[in-house]
């Protein structure tokens, strides 16, 4: 608060009754506050911001539990998936790893992929010489070349061979 | 230091959501931070206005107030001379007031054409300091103001106005100067008002 000894020193008479003059002023004064309006105006923002902070309040306190419940649903739903859609109806016996009937090998392009593409061929499948594939640039392992194999094969509308897959 | 305990603790019941706390707080301050506001500008809305903005910041928590710092009122009176002279300088982009900001040689006193405020007090004597307070520049005026009639220390008035306890005595009694000469200027003689002011 105030003090006395902060009054500049040069203080004089005129100074005095200026003193005086403030002190009118702050007595005054002191009758004066804010309208009001003012009051009410705040008070509403301070219910407004009250409602806010508690539907924000009452969101972080949910959130945990929303989020859980998100994943307990999403874990049931994967299991539920899992049980009625399952990924292989095979069993899985020792013998899975050999090649099924239906894991065929893929079939070597003998012409140029852009012809294949452009053609559409029709599927043979024949037992053949293995020395004849072998002149078609199969691979084909040197003792079965006078063997006949089982091959499937790609065929363009005037009977040119266009892919070929060895069966066995 | 009773009262500084008091408006944490209020804070903190406010900051909780209790509005009996918050209307403690507006009831305890709103007073002074009004006339510092009316006296500074001199205009009963747009002081009304600066009190408002003072307790919207206080409710949104945008305030970085730190009790160790200082009490809540000196806080709050900072934070509405922030205001006001944003106010100033919306002003002066209209109404260049020159010389602004320099101490010596300084015109203490702004034109005498510059915008009227409006009448608060019925009594004459009491207006025409008043008037004579509101034609001071801003910066004189908030420590007049602050001295004068909140009653604060230097001390305090140095560490609301950012400024060091020498000038807050330099500018008050320049400040003090220029109100008797422009009453004397005018013949609002200071032993007249006082004795008007006996009379009351």
């Amino acid at each position: 608060m105030k003090d006395p000894m902060n009054t500049p020193q040069d203080a004089s008479n005129t100074d005095a009754l200026l003193d005086q003059q403030f002190s009118l002023l702050r007595k005054d004064l002191q009758e004066l506050n804010t309208p009001a309006a003012i009051e009410q105006t705040l008070l509403q923002a301070f219910a407004k911001q009250q409602a806010k902070e508690k539907k924000q309040a009452r969101r972080r306190r949910l959130r945990p539990w929303l989020a859980g419940l998100l994943t307990l649903s999403g874990s049931f739903g994967l299991v539920m998936l899992t049980v009625i859609f399952p990924a292989s109806q095979h069993p899985l016996t020792p013998d899975s790893t050999t090649v099924s009937g239906t894991e065929l090998p893929p079939f070597v392009a003998l012409v140029p992929l852009e012809r294949l593409n452009n053609e559409t061929p029709s599927m043979l499948e024949a037992e053949v010489p293995a020395a004849w594939l072998a002149s078609l640039g199969m691979p084909v392992s040197p003792e079965i070349a006078g063997d006949m194999v089982q091959a499937q094969m790609l065929v363009a509308a005037d009977g040119e061979p266009l892919a070929m897959r060895l069966l066995k | 230091m009773d009262n500084q305990e008091t408006d944490s603790s209020l804070l903190t019941q406010m900051r909780d959501g209790d509005v009996a706390a918050f209307q403690r707080l507006y009831q305890r301050h709103q007073g002074p931070i009004y006339r510092y506001a009316l006296m500074r500008c001199g205009q009963a809305a747009l002081a009304a206005d600066v009190v408002q903005d003072v307790f919207m910041g206080l409710l949104s928590k945008s305030y970085r107030y730190d009790a160790g710092l200082g009490n809540l009122q000196n806080f709050l009176f900072g934070v509405s001379r922030n205001l006001l002279l944003k106010q100033d300088q919306a002003e002066r982009r209209h109404q260049p007031l020159p010389g602004f900001g320099v101490e010596d040689g300084e015109e203490v006193l702004m034109s005498e054409t510059t915008e009227p405020t409006d009448v608060i007090f019925h009594q004459q004597m009491t207006e025409h300091v008043r008037q004579a307070v509101s034609l001071l520049r801003p910066h004189y005026r908030d420590v007049i103001i602050l001295y004068e009639l909140q009653e604060l220390s230097y001390a305090e008035i140095a560490v609301i106005c950012d400024i060091d306890i020498g000038t807050v005595r330099s500018r008050l009694s320049r400040a003090r100067a220029a109100i008797l000469q422009y009453s004397e200027r005018l013949g609002w003689r200071p032993d007249a008002a006082a004795k008007t002011g006996t009379q009351r």
